[in-house]
């Protein structure tokens, strides 16, 4: 065998063949080999091998490729086409299980959906800063008297004493609301029209070093550096000047007459951020000099922009000597620590839990639970439809088998499955955006943000996830089916592989466990809220209205109005004060005395007037109560809760004793004496608990106007009211709530959990159910000619129905098991948040899954009735 | 109207066709080629241009004798058809029509 050697690399003789078109492909081997052998003779075998590669490599060229393993173009259209029309014919054929299908796919990717651009919404804050790495805010940590509290804001001090301490700091910014630290709400006024601004601050006029928004209009370095100046988002400024030029122009603080010049314009923020400002006002020469050197009590936001991210610890790292340098000595008065924390500014919106944030925030948990709840939809729709499609797999096997012997491959008949996956999944994502369409509007409601799911590029991601995943589901149906054997395929007899049953089985349950999971998370929330809402606070919610008093010429006349509104038929009682309850309280640091020694304790504190108890409906433990009119209670009087009873050491009796909170000129402390305890009341949400509460008592000011009525005719009280205050001319308005109505508002987010959970569940239910349905109607398929046998032989109905219900309770029982400690660490650590919490009993789970096995069972009651009290003969004379 | 034209590359395979006559296959028709044109030409090239003259009807091929030198793969034979013919005449009348319109001038030119 000489010829062997003499023959080409075979490797590359492969490749040619491989890509080489048919007809062409002996003739040119041949050329090519006789080229080969020729110049093996003349230029030997290493450059004969090398030029016959370079033939080869040349070869690839339109004309002459043709892989020889796929099909002529024109056939494989006509193959295409005839996959398309028998693709809709099998739909068409089983409309039932195609609507199902449809349904279940394309609702379970809506939600999704639009709940993972939810969840993206909530990832992305403060995304849009290019510099976020290097932007923090600044939070302390007080341990003051045992009182521990992390607030969002630091002393006023601080930041400037930092950038001259650490070369690390670009610089510094503080930011203020407006009308008081978290009160960021000022109504201003140009040319006698009236502007509300729910995100007014004061800023440093550092402030455009250390956030990169972009000013449209002015100087990032001068727009804030004079007094009474002003810069407005492009919104705002189009809002107030309409097509005039903004800047130089004056608009006048309602709340306190100051007149501010417009001297910017910056660009409107995006939603997702924690400090969406509108407007900023130089804080130069806002506040008394004074108080901006406190270096405990009148915080501030304080932002810091730093050259590295990485140059936060170095800082931590020198805090105690910058606090023993600046802070110690106001410290040592207060017997209190001070602890530093530097958030980035991207964690704020998730992950930070501090007393006065600007505006409220995100839960960390709630947007997992929603990622969980995007991906388990996805899941069990996608779930659904294999399950369909491998139930439905059983009735093509005469098809397919009658392809292949026509002459289709493997690989045609897992192509035909894998393109009817495909163009069903497109159709499925049709309807999907259709969905989206209709739902949207409720969608943005019920979530309190308007994602945006045609913006392009979400629509894009969401296509190809889709896409992606029609793709992964449609592989194993098309496995399965293209390793059909053809004689048993022919024969009809659909004996198939029970690994596919296993798997139906097996995603049965994963569906079924998720859903259950949700249905359960779902009861958890709804009972937790329920709680919540019903919860004894210890005062009367009901029946009371309070007015939010802004305008002087209300604020100066309240004993006379009080007296008025008292007066008014209808009305219980009206009490002026500046708390309230649904609003949080304010802390301070009371020095308590104990066997003759002071000392600090931290508390919350309030300021009432003499009906304030009797008003809210507040009960004394103790003592009594302010006296009208009383110069001593005045100065010297204060009331406290049990809770602080407790928490001052005093035990039962706290009447009679002292404490103290300022000093007098001279250095010696005021002493207020305890004259009445009253009942712990929950003053805020109850996520979190009663604390100690201190009272002073104020009868000739305050802002807050509550009114105990009686239960009919409310609204023709409080329009009575409204009216009365209206007569006084005001120039800003009272605005006035209901206090039940304010409360339940507490709990808006989780409102919005518990209701999109219940839409939730009732959806995974529906697809899971169908899923259910799907198996069932395979493995009946399957077995029909069994339980034709075994009522020949004597099975009664009972007994049929029985032996499928046995199977399927099996399966749910399992889900459920599944779902239980899921579900139980899901809720544990949602219910965290609050501070009250129930979980539900044990027999109310128990009747929560009971209620889904009866419900699940009966809607399966209607096919599984059918097999068993079909004719047997029906059956069994196939075959 | 079917294009008649025959592209340079396409011309020089039917003419090295024309000369080798009844022994016209891939390498004869490539040698044919190198040693007039004194190139290189690639099998790929070749059989690209070859295929496509077969297309547009210019060529016909028969499929020959298995010869040991190809490891018993068959030739494959090319010759004209008569629109080939035509084609090739037709390139040439124009080429010729052109020569002849340049004026005498044009060419004295190139001499000077």
């Amino acid at each position: 065998m000489t010829e062997k050697g003499s023959n080409p690399p075979k490797l590359i003789l492969r490749l040619f063949r491989w890509f080489c078109h048919e007809e062409l492909r002996s003739f040119v081997e041949g050329d090519l080999i006789e080229l080969y052998r020729e110049r093996l003779q003349t230029l030997g075998r290493r450059r004969a091998n090398w030029r016959f590669f370079i033939d080869v490599l040349l070869l690839m060229r339109p004309g002459i490729i043709g892989f020889s393993k796929l099909n002529h173009t024109l056939f494989r259209y006509a193959m295409f086409k005839n996959h398309f029309k028998v693709g809709l014919r099998n739909l068409w054929k089983d409309r039932f299980y195609t609507t199902i299908n449809l349904f279940g796919l394309s609702i379970g990717l809506s939600f999704s959906f639009l709940v993972l651009l939810l969840v993206r919404h909530e990832m992305s804050f403060e995304h849009f800063y290019d510099d976020r790495d290097t932007i923090f805010r600044l939070g302390i940590h007080y341990n003051i008297g045992g009182k521990e509290d992390s607030y969002s804001n630091v002393p006023r001090p601080m930041g400037p004493a930092f950038k001259s301490e650490f070369p690390e700091l670009v610089n510094y910014t503080r930011v203020g609301g407006i009308n008081g630290l978290t009160v960021h709400e000022a109504n201003f006024e140009y040319e006698e029209q009236v502007f509300l601004s729910k995100q007014a601050y004061i800023a440093d006029s550092t402030f455009f070093d250390v956030f990169d928004t972009k000013l449209l209009r002015g100087n990032a370095d001068q727009v804030l550096t004079r007094p009474n100046t002003v810069v407005l988002s492009s919104t705002m400024a189009a809002t107030i000047f309409g097509d005039q030029d903004p800047i130089g122009r004056e608009l006048e603080i309602m709340e306190n007459g100051k007149l501010l010049e417009v001297t910017g314009v910056f660009e409107d923020l995006p939603a997702n951020t924690h400090l969406p400002y509108e407007v900023l006002v130089s804080w130069h020469s806002y506040f008394d000099e004074a108080i901006n050197n406190f270096w405990y009590g009148r915080h501030m936001y304080t932002y810091m922009r730093l050259y590295e991210p990485g140059q936060v610890q170095p800082i931590m790292d020198k805090f105690p000597a910058f606090f023993d340098k600046y802070m110690s000595e106001t410290f040592e008065q207060l017997d209190g620590t001070a602890d530093l924390i530097i958030q980035p500014i991207s964690d704020i919106h998730l992950n930070s839990n501090l007393n006065w944030e600007p505006n409220k925030n995100g839960d960390l948990a709630s947007v997992y639970i929603l990622l969980a709840i995007g991906v388990f939809l996805m899941v069990i729709a996608e779930v659904n439809y294999l399950n369909l499609s491998l139930a439905r797999s059983s009735l093509r096997k005469k098809e397919i088998s009658v392809r292949k012997v026509i002459g289709a491959t493997k690989g045609n008949i897992s192509g035909q499955f894998v393109a009817e996956t495909m163009l069903f999944t497109m159709v499925a994502f049709g309807v999907a955006l259709l969905i989206i369409g209709l739902i949207q509007g409720e969608f943005t409601s019920l979530a309190g943000v308007a994602v945006q799911p045609f913006a392009s590029q979400h629509l894009l991601v969401f296509l190809a996830t889709t896409l992606g995943l029609g793709l992964i589901v449609s592989i194993y149906p098309s496995l399965i089916l293209s390793g059909v054997r053809l004689v048993e395929g022919l024969k009809g007899r659909s004996k198939t592989s029970r690994k596919s049953g296993q798997l139906q089985r097996l995603l049965v349950i994963l569906q079924f466990a998720i859903s259950t999971m949700v249905i359960l998370f779902t009861f958890v929330v709804k009972n937790q809220l329920n709680y919540v809402l019903n919860k004894d606070l210890g005062f009367q919610k009901e029946h009371m209205a309070v007015f939010e008093l802004q305008d002087p010429a209300h604020v100066s006349r309240i004993e006379l109005l009080k007296e008025r509104i008292k007066g008014l038929s209808g009305v219980k009682s009206a009490s002026f004060a500046f708390n309230r309850p649904g609003v949080d309280l304010n802390h301070l640091v009371v020095n308590v005395e104990n066997e003759g020694s002071y000392t600090g304790v931290g508390s919350q504190f309030m300021t009432i007037d003499e009906d304030f108890i009797q008003t809210v409906g507040l009960e004394m433990v103790e003592g009594r109560t302010f006296i009208k009119g009383s110069l001593k209670d005045r100065d010297e009087s204060v009331l406290i809760n049990e809770a602080a009873r407790a928490k001052f050491g005093w035990g039962e009796s706290a009447e009679g004793k002292r404490v103290f909170i300022n000093r007098d000129d001279e250095g010696n402390p005021i002493i207020l004496n305890v004259v009445g305890v009253f009942k712990d009341f929950n003053v805020g949400s109850l996520h979190t608990g009663i604390e100690p509460i201190i009272t002073f008592f104020s009868d000739q000011v305050g802002n807050q106007l509550l009114v105990r009525m009686s239960s009919n005719s409310q609204q023709a009280v409080v329009a009575e009211i409204d009216e009365m205050l209206v007569s006084y001319n005001p120039r800003l308005p009272a605005s006035y709530q209901f206090l039940d109505v304010e409360l339940d508002r507490l709990y808006t987010d989780e409102r919005r959990l518990s209701e999109s959970m219940t839409y939730l569940s009732g959806l995974t239910i529906i697809i899971s159910v169908l899923g259910f349905v799907g198996l069932l109607s395979f493995s009946i398929a399957q077995r029909e000619k069994e339980i034709g046998i075994r009522k020949v032989l004597g099975a009664t109905v009972n007994g049929v129905t029985l032996l499928f219900y046995k199977e399927i309770l099996l399966l749910i029982v399992i889900a459920q098991a599944l779902a239980i400690p899921v579900n139980y660490y899901l809720s544990t650590q949602w219910l965290s948040s609050f501070e009250y919490r129930v979980f539900p009993g044990l027999w109310e789970f128990g009747l929560v899954l009971a209620a889904i096995i009866v419900v699940s069972m009966g809607t399966m009651g209607f096919q599984i009735i059918r097999v068993a009290f079909m004719n047997p003969a029906k059956v069994i004379k196939e075959d | 109207m079917k294009r008649t034209q025959l592209g340079e590359f396409e011309e020089v395979v039917m003419l090295a066709v024309g000369i080798l006559y009844n022994e016209a296959y891939g390498i004869s028709i490539k040698k044919e080629i190198e040693a007039r044109l004194n190139r290189g030409v690639s099998v790929g090239a070749l059989q690209t241009a070859l295929k496509r003259l077969e297309l547009k009807g210019y060529l016909t091929s028969r499929e020959g004798e298995a010869t040991p030198e190809r490891a018993g793969r068959p030739k494959k034979y090319f010759e004209f058809t008569s629109q080939g013919k035509k084609a090739l005449e037709k390139a040439r009348d124009v080429r010729n029509a052109m020569w002849d319109d340049i004026p005498a001038v044009a060419l004295d030119l190139k001499i000077v």
